[in-house]
């Protein structure tokens, strides 16, 4: 049928049915902005749109109740190369970060402004309900709709923004607009999705029902029969090698314990088989038609379940090692049973998994006994957190074809160059038969450093040649990509009268899912980015991993450290109630400064020997007086409402930025004629803005303007190696290679500018714009140094590479306060102040280094206030929906959100940065736990602290 | 996904449609429900879209107000028409891109047990026009609760409440954007301190949206007594199930506490 809509304002005929949905009608006619990061539910908002000027989600309507009517999309607002006042408002105050949902705001917002023109802090809020956005706490919005409506007045009117940094230099640590935010701002082309050809095949998975379980038979015939269908895989006919999905570094200090389809499946959701067919449709029943025979076993749901002595063995695998093999590994052997596959350690991480254990580890200094002997206090408390899902806007998606006999990958991905060296050795062929290409990616938070489907997309499209969507549903997402390990961490104390610590003992055991990815890590990261912020000469840790079968953990931001936070610090304050001092002071007599030598990092290198650290830079101290300033710390709380009660808490927190000895980066500058450059980095930009820190480097070290750095980043064809984005490595290693690669191109600049002036080098320095200068007054300018070293007589076109490796380790401090109420009848926690106070060196990007800041604090206030994933006694995740699973959306912010940066300046991080967006994530759970002690007097071991569970703590409900 | 898209101009063809197409259709307002691609309609073959029904549309009338079935929640939000205690309701739902689409009619028609419209409709003594094969009949909207449900919704009609007529709502979701967990709403006169024409109404403990009459009965006529009191009555009348968003005793809990909250305010107003 052929329907009349007016699209942006002129008429266009659509032929579709009546009965199809509007988002998939809209993407075929071109409209990319219309994004799904629910499947269909209208749960996420991507896909909203103005309907005769109201915003709707469009996969909740069909074609035929929208003909005749008027629609309107942010691909209406931008002309050609310019951006409206409401886009670029948006993309200068930091709210456009991974731009999955940017569309979506853009046009709530542009309705807004429509009809109200000085919306209040509510109204903004309404406007927004229905749009959900992972990376940005939202909270930047509203300077974005200030800044829109001001500009409506004056397109040239700039504002305050963010405090600037550094009034030396010229880009770094100034408001600068993101480099990629006109491509997001406009609702383009950018992500995987949108780089489809016409004719592509679907990839869909047939997941296991079972949480444990062997397959006995799979008969594939019929679907390989069925008309479309193009490949049907399963173990029978993958390729047979043991691999590592962690996405990390090489050699990994995770197991080598994944199978593209295995014998065995271990959680609800693992793969049995993959269908390549023409149409999604056609995949779908081909799943439909494949037969599996399974042989249950029972699951393992819990860490309890999985060291009990005669629990179900996940993994009785065939086990080897590269290096390190123990002496008895072939007796070892003995106990495997062929259809539990193998798993290859590439050296020992302590594991059994013929008991379920994945990892261990154990460490500390001083002596722990001699410590708790001296301690007049022991407090001894086991704090629990749940399995949360990172949630990406985007879901995990790959599309992958050929290119004449090269096979290329269009990734969402925090790892190509990992991505490439795992799957090259799958398939089974060399890197250079690989190009990976890393597009926009719509959020990321550790979920998309695993390799969670690219390497079965990948193998279809080697083995047919054909072009291959693989997109996960939410569903998917939730059960079959990563999630936070859960952890129970035992944590016993022991301090003087005057709070003075002498020992910590941390025990923590972790639940690592089927798979092992970062089982050692993450448990570890635990450790070691909470037990440095306190300064006590006996320190004891023990780590242990168990395999279960409940869906896969991995990587998330904050990497462990905000379970471990959350235990620690928390027993801290647990620590002060029982000593009867006040929770600041008691941090303040134990945290760590500058100066201070971080012995207990020897200990907790990964799988290897760490590097001991002192500490430089630490803005702990003016954080901890600032917060509590802002807070009113000490001064007394009344509450109106005799049934609502407040309370106030505090945590210090820290992070790491990047992994010294074991992480590198790599760029290189290259010299365009006309004196413009070229840079290529192989630093991963999940939307954090690490593009415009690179960038930046560029621009700052050569003296040039921004608009003068083009960059390229994160194509394996074409850009250097880099670990990628993790471990809050992107600035420090990704930012240094780049000033590193700009401070080579620097020198030849220098090297040709003498030669052309017939001057010394020495006498010589850059000067903005893009000239070298001379003591003397003579310069020459870079578009002069361009033609003279491209012209047939020249050196030939000027490039410059860099790499960024230390074995220095810069550590971003901060502290959380927060300020909530609790409605002692509902259990309700409201948050009505949320302080995130936080060195991160010099930040680059200042605006969106508060971003992430924003982001990473509501992310873990839903943490520690929403959500969890449930499980049913079959290992079946309950809620694996944005119904039933909460995230934090705008309705949910602290009434007064603030985040602050406290100015620091690292010595070794480029330009005196450090990492900001993971540290983030550490403070909510403890803060918030300490401020619902303040406000009722209970203390809330496991999160999330949910009304019930607060209630039941509180003795109104019976638990 | 549905292979027809029936979109009938007359109330009567719709209803025909409906009759000879029975289980296999749905009828199709708003979308958020019928369109909502994990709802049983979305399987359905036939959708009959009531979008050229003329539905829509707030209008004053004589002694009321009445609310055309295809007016969205945001129109009633938005609309001076009505009473703030319907604007909270409508306000209560979702977020702004479902009630820009939400209509009053699927709100009915779904009926889910926590429908944040329809306790407000209760406490103002609404009833419903209602489209049948044999002709059009008013429905009260507690009977339709019940399951009183066939025929086309095509209007809300809500009478003018008596100037000291008191209402309160209340509601519990987990976060600001979602479904509420527990809602209650209620409406009263202070008669010389007595409470008169008490209407409680609670969503999120049965099937559906109930009246608790137990509840209205025994205080009818009668000052606010404590809250001990009013909890432990609210409590004992109410039986909710247990789900993944809270057990029976938590969900009782927040019923008495949440039925009692919003009598106080009403008291107090």
């Amino acid at each position: 049928m052929r329907f009349v809509v007016n699209l942006n304002g002129s008429p266009r005929t659509i032929e579709a049915e009546a009965h199809e949905n509007l988002r998939e009608v809209l993407r075929r006619e071109g409209i990319l902005s219309v994004r799904a990061g629910c499947d269909g539910e209208g749960t996420c908002g991507s896909c909203a749109v103005l309907l005769d000027g109201r915003l709707v989600n469009t996969c909740l309507l069909l074609v035929g109740q929208v003909a005749g009517r008027e629609l309107r999309t942010v691909e209406s607002l931008s002309r050609v190369r310019e951006l409206s006042a409401l886009q670029t408002a948006f993309v200068d105050a930091g709210v456009v970060q991974c731009g999955f949902c940017t569309p979506a705001m853009l046009m709530a917002i542009f309705e807004l402004l429509e009809k109200v023109e000085n919306p209040t802090r509510e109204q903004v809020k309404d406007a927004l309900s229905g749009t959900f956005c992972r990376c940005t706490g939202y909270e930047q919005v509203f300077k974005a709709v200030q800044l829109a409506i001001e500009r409506r007045r004056d397109p040239n009117y700039k504002g305050f923004i963010a405090p600037e940094f550094r009034e030396e230099l010229l880009h770094v640590g100034k408001v600068r607009r993101k480099v990629d935010g006109y491509q997001l701002a406009r609702g383009g082309p950018a992500f995987v999705e949108d780089r489809v050809a016409p004719g592509h095949c679907h990839l869909k998975v047939l997941a296991s029902p079972h949480a444990h379980a062997y397959i006995r038979h799979v008969d594939t015939s019929q679907a390989e029969a069925l008309p479309g269908v193009v490949l049907v895989v399963t173990h029978k006919n993958c390729p047979d090698v043991w691999y590592n999905a962690a996405g990390q570094g090489f050699p990994e200090p995770s197991p080598y314990d994944h199978r593209m389809f295995a014998q065995k499946v271990l959680h609800v959701g693992d793969r049995v088989a993959a269908v390549v067919a023409e149409t999604e449709e056609i995949a779908r029943q081909a799943l439909d038609l494949i037969e599996v025979e399974y042989e249950l076993l029972p699951p393992v749901l819990t860490i309890d379940q999985a060291k009990a002595p005669d629990a179900p063995i996940l993994r009785k695998a065939h086990v080897e090692y590269v290096a390190g093999a123990p002496a008895d590994l072939d007796t070892y052997n003995q106990g495997a049973d062929p259809r539990d596959g193998h798993i290859i350690y590439q050296f020992p991480i302590h594991a059994d998994p013929h008991r379920n254990l994945a990892a261990s580890v154990s460490g500390g200094i001083g002596d722990i006994d001699q410590g708790f002997s001296e301690a007049e206090v022991i407090l001894e408390r086991t704090y629990e957190s749940a399995q949360v899902q990172c949630t990406p806007v985007e879901p995990h998606v790959v599309y992958t074809r050929m290119e004449a006999d090269r096979l290329v990958i269009h990734a969402s991905t925090q790892v190509p160059y990992h991505l490439r060296r795992i799957i090259s050795r799958i398939i089974g062929v060399p890197e250079n038969r690989i190009r990976v290409v890393k597009e926009r990616v719509g959020g990321g938070f550790g979920a998309k450093q695993d390799m969670v489907l690219e390497e079965v997309a990948a193998y279809c499209t080697w083995v047919t040649g054909r072009d291959i969507l693989f997109r996960m549903t939410r569903e998917e997402e939730f059960i079959a990509s990563r999630t936070r390990h859960v952890m129970r961490v035992r944590i016993k104390l022991g301090a003087r009268r005057d709070g003075q610590l002498t020992a910590i003992l941390m025990d923590l055991e972790a639940n690592t899912g089927p798979y092992g990815d970062h089982c050692l890590t993450v448990p570890m990261n635990a450790c070691s980015k909470s037990l440095p912020l306190l300064l006590c000469d006996n320190v004891l840790f023990h780590v242990h991993t168990y395999y279960s079968n409940i869906p896969p953990t991995g990587a998330y931001q904050g990497y462990g450290a905000p379970q471990g936070s959350y235990a620690l610090q928390l027993a801290m304050a647990e620590l002060a109630d029982e000593l009867g001092v006040d929770h600041l002071a008691l941090l303040e007599k134990n945290r760590v400064r500058d100066g201070s030598m971080l012995e207990i990092l020897r200990c907790l290198g990964e799988g290897r020997e760490g590097i001991p650290q002192k500490v430089f830079s630490c803005g702990l101290g003016p954080a901890l007086e600032q917060g509590a300033r802002m807070l009113g710390w000490g001064t007394p709380l009344e509450s109106p409402d005799p049934d609502v009660k407040i309370g106030r808490g505090v945590a210090i927190i820290q992070q790491g930025s990047g992994l010294p000895g074991l992480d590198s980066g790599n760029a290189a500058v290259t010299m365009f004629g006309d004196g413009t450059f070229m840079l290529l980095s192989g630093g991963t930009d999940l939307g954090t803005g690490l593009d415009t820190v690179t960038v930046k480097m560029v621009a700052e070290t050569l003296c040039t303007r921004m608009e003068d750095v083009a960059v390229i980043a994160a194509d394996t064809d074409t850009t250097p190696f880099d670990v990628g984005a993790y471990a809050s490595s992107g600035t420090f290693f990704s930012g240094g290679a780049a000033r590193n690669a700009a401070l080579g191109m620097k020198r030849l600049l220098f090297r040709e500018a003498a030669e052309i002036l017939g001057e010394p080098e020495e006498n010589l320095r850059l000067e903005f714009p893009s000239k070298v200068a001379s003591r003397s007054g003579c310069f020459v300018t870079y578009e002069q140094i361009a033609r003279y070293t491209q012209s047939g007589t020249g050196r030939g076109q000027l490039t410059a590479t860099g790499v960024f490796v230390t074995d220095k380790g810069s550590f971003p401090y901060g502290a959380h306060f927060c300020e909530l109420a609790v409605d002692t009848r509902t259990g309700k926690v409201k948050i009505r102040k949320y302080y995130a106070l936080q060195d991160a060196g010099t930040p680059i990007n200042p605006e969106l280094a508060l971003g992430q800041m924003y982001g990473g604090a509501l992310k873990t206030i839903g943490h520690a206030l929403y959500e969890q994933m449930l499980l049913d006694e079959q290992g079946r995740c309950l809620n694996a929906n944005f119904v039933d699973y909460k995230v934090p959306q705008i309705g949910d912010l602290p009434d007064d959100f603030q985040a602050v940066l406290i100015d620091t300046d690292d010595p070794f991080g480029p330009y005196g940065a450090k990492s900001i967006s993971e540290i983030s994530c550490n403070g909510a759970a403890p803060c918030i736990a300490a401020a619902i002690h303040d406000a009722v007097g209970v203390w809330m071991r496991t999160w999330p602290f949910t009304p019930e569970k607060i209630l039941e703590a509180l003795g109104t409900l019976e638990s | 996904m549905a292979s027809h898209f029936h979109q009938p101009e007359r109330i009567e063809e719709a209803l025909r449609f409906k009759q000879e197409l029975g289980e296999a259709a749905y009828f199709l307002a708003g979308g958020t429900e019928v369109n909502n691609s994990k709802s049983k309609a979305a399987q359905a073959e036939h959708l009959i879209w009531l979008g050229k029904l003329g539905l829509g549309g707030i209008k004053r009338r004589e002694g009321g107000v009445s609310i055309g079935a295809m007016t969205t929640l945001q129109e009633m939000l938005e609309s001076e028409l009505l009473h703030p205690a319907i604007h909270q309701a409508a306000r209560n739902h979702a977020n702004r891109n479902i009630r820009n689409v939400a209509t009053i009619g699927g709100h009915l028609a779904t009926c889910r047990s926590c429908a944040d419209v329809i306790p407000v409709l209760l406490a103002l003594r609404a009833w419903l026009r209602v489209a049948t094969l044999s002709g059009e009949l008013e429905r009260d909207i507690e009977r339709w609760l019940l399951g009183e449900r066939d025929g086309i919704v095509l209007s809300v009609e809500v009478p003018d409440p008596p100037a000291d007529l008191r209402v309160a709502l209340e509601c519990h979701t987990r976060t600001a954007n979602d479904v509420s967990l527990i809602t209650a709403g209620v409406s009263l006169r202070n008669e010389q301190g007595c409470m008169r024409d008490l209407i409680v109404a609670a969503g999120g403990v049965a099937a559906s949206v109930v009246r608790l009459h137990e509840v209205e009965a025994a205080l009818e006529g009668k000052p606010l007594p404590s809250r001990e009191e009013v909890e432990s009555l609210v409590a004992g009348q109410v039986n909710p199930i247990a789900d993944i968003r809270g057990s029976a005793d938590f969900k009782r809990h927040l019923a008495a506490t949440l039925v009692e909250r919003a009598l106080r305010k009403a008291w107090n107003r």
